[in-house]
């Protein structure tokens, strides 16, 4: 109790030397969060594509008919049909993306037909994940929100959207009836730009099924965009390729790419971020070490004279070295809890997503690094002060 | 039987024929209740023989016996609990935490010998208060318990370091220059106090100076030169 009651008086009386010390641990710790925030909501999402579809059975593909095509959505009605009837199809199924507007606010609405539920694997919680077994109302489409969301609604909410069915404008009543788990991951190519994967977030996976929602242009830009075929066998993706040229005529155009390559290609282009998110963490680690041995040295050097006039009042080495380090742990706890709130508040403006997991995650390597700034505190108090004898600290020698 | 005894004491600095001899076999006897005044040219080696006194200093060899004790090869633990409930410091400089007030200066030693003697012997807060105030009276500067060290003038900041030499109750204080830094009438000021504490509690008070007006308030006197006591 009374070693405490000497740090605490002792912190609370230094001037703006240990304030410099507190606000560069705050800068340093602020910074590696972020970079390790970064880094890790890369990892995150890297690792959740393995639970996305079963990536090496399946293959994402494109189909298109020619403008001259006189009904292309039978046509590409056509060619769907012929490609799950094919041998080695397991599972067929397709996705849009779009925006929506709920009270002026943009949400993404995720459609997705009903095999294609099957093949994402979205894990539900709270309510049943085969959403399709619920019990059809005639007036509610059942939809799956994403968990962000659920701050706004709940399992059992009604909310109504105006929306387009067949080309005509009507009021679609929808029904919360389940919530994705936070760390639900879902293809993104939306602006036609290239594919990535994001977390969920803002989003309405709403089931496109003739019994609740049908559209003939979604389902058009469905099959054209964002069809995922899963074969049996691993083996058998050679095999499906080879059927599916063979469905080509003059009047249809494919997009094909196996899955594991489109997740090759997704990193490739998150390679780069993660290599300048590692260089700046490397950087930043580099600069802040020396900068805080500056920092420290100075501040430990500019206490000689109190820290010798404290040995002389019955201080022992032991008893000193307590205080020394007591009152940078208690700076170290303090900014790295401090550091912690700007990840949670840019998080929650910007969206983020960011869970609690990743964010602990995330300040884990900054304990790591109070762990190494206490040891390199401790070795230039025993460098500076420990070696020196008493008098000539006294002196300030 | 002597109080403090000096045996052979050397303190010597650098090897070979850059050799300086701080100390060079020093004997010294001082009886409890003694007020010595240690005098001597700057460099004499006056300051080195109080700092081995004080345990602020080890020497190069000789024995050191404090109160029939060879304290020569005591542990830094040790040294600290002699330093803490033995000894009070005076320093030329005062040698006060200025981030500090009055009272806490006065209140730090009070701290140490808590954590030095265990729980059984620990002083409450309170306790602490009080002894510091008391030591502030015996000063004249309990009116001043709040001020920063920064606000008191040179005699007053020597003044709270007395105080805070004296809160432990110490047998043995050791002036370096007490009055090396303060004006005439603060010099005097500052030699009544330690005659008077010397005469009322027999605290041994052994006193550096260069001053031999100085040393006249002493009730006894030796001079050093080059390491070495000559008188």
């Amino acid at each position: 109790m009374w070693r405490l009651r000497i740090i605490f008086k002792s912190i609370s009386k230094q001037g703006i030397k240990f304030k410099l010390v507190f606000f560069q641990l705050i800068i340093i710790f602020i910074s590696l969060n972020f970079a390790f925030t970064l880094i890790n909501k890369n990892l995150d999402l890297k690792h959740s594509i393995d639970k996305l579809i079963d990536k090496d059975k399946s293959a994402m593909i494109g189909i298109s008919v020619s403008s001259n095509d006189t009904d292309p959505i039978n046509s590409i009605n056509q060619i769907y049909q012929r490609i799950s009837q094919l041998k080695m199809v397991d599972k067929i199924g397709s996705f849009h993306m779009d925006k929506i507007k709920i009270k002026k606010e943009d949400f993404n609405a995720i459609y997705l037909n009903k095999d294609a539920f099957n093949l994402y694997k979205i894990n539900v919680r709270k309510g049943n994940s085969d959403i399709f077994n619920y019990k059809k109302s005639t007036d509610e489409i059942p939809i799956i929100i994403s968990d962000d969301l659920s701050k706004m609604w709940n399992i059992g909410n009604v909310f109504t959207i105006k929306m387009l069915q067949s080309n005509k404008s009507i009021n679609l009543r929808f029904k919360v009836i389940g919530i994705a788990k936070n760390n639900a991951v879902f293809w993104d190519s939306r602006n036609g730009g290239r594919p990535s994967i994001n977390t969920l977030s803002k989003s309405i996976i709403i089931p496109f099924d003739k019994e609740y929602f049908y559209d003939d242009g979604i389902n058009f830009s469905m099959k054209t965009q964002h069809t995922i075929v899963s074969v049996k066998k691993t083996q058998d993706l050679k095999q499906f390729k080879t059927a599916f040229s063979k469905l080509i005529t003059d009047n249809s155009r494919f997009k094909y790419i196996e899955v594991n390559d489109l997740i090759n290609k997704i990193y490739e282009a998150s390679k780069p971020w993660i290599m300048l998110s590692l260089i700046f963490v490397v950087l930043l680690s580099v600069l802040s070490f020396v900068g805080f041995v500056g920092v420290m040295t100075s501040y430990i050097t500019f206490r000689k004279r109190e820290y010798g006039i404290r040995f002389a009042l019955g201080s022992t080495s032991k008893e000193l070295s307590r205080l020394v380090c007591g009152e940078i742990l208690f700076a170290l706890v303090i900014t790295n809890l401090i550091s912690i709130f700007p990840i949670i508040i840019t998080s929650y403006i910007l969206n983020m997503g960011l869970t609690i997991s990743l964010i602990i995650k995330s300040i884990l390597p900054s304990f790591s690094i109070s762990l190494v700034i206490l040891t390199i505190t401790f070795f230039i108090y025993r460098s500076y002060i420990l070696k020196k004898k008493i008098v000539d600290l006294i002196r300030g020698n | 039987m002597s109080y403090i005894k000096l045996i052979e004491i050397v303190k010597k600095y650098g090897d070979g024929e850059e050799t300086l001899y701080a100390l060079n076999k020093v004997n010294l006897n001082i009886e409890k209740g003694d007020m010595l005044a240690i005098l001597g040219t700057s460099g004499s080696g006056k300051s080195t023989l109080l700092n081995l006194i004080g345990c602020l200093d080890n020497s190069t060899s000789g024995k050191l016996e404090l109160d029939g004790k060879d304290i020569t090869n005591y542990n830094d633990k040790e040294l600290a609990i002699i330093r803490n409930t033995k000894m009070g410091f005076i320093f030329q400089n005062f040698s006060l935490i200025t981030e500090y007030n009055v009272i806490e200066n006065v209140e730090v030693p009070l701290i140490y010998r808590n954590l030095l003697l265990g729980r059984s012997k620990q002083l409450s807060k309170t306790d602490i208060k009080t002894l510091a105030i008391e030591s502030l009276k015996k000063v004249g500067m309990e009116k001043s318990i709040n001020k920063k060290i920064t606000q008191l003038s040179g005699g007053q900041q020597q003044r709270v370091a007395i105080a805070r030499a004296l809160v432990n109750k110490p047998e043995i204080i050791l002036a370096d220059e007490p009055t090396g830094a303060l004006d005439k009438a603060n010099s005097l000021n500052i030699i009544n106090i330690l005659r008077s504490i010397n005469t009322t509690s027999n605290t041994t008070i052994i006193l550096v100076t260069h001053n031999e007006q100085l040393a006249t308030f002493c009730k006894k006197t030796i001079i050093i030169e080059d390491g070495i006591i000559v008188k």
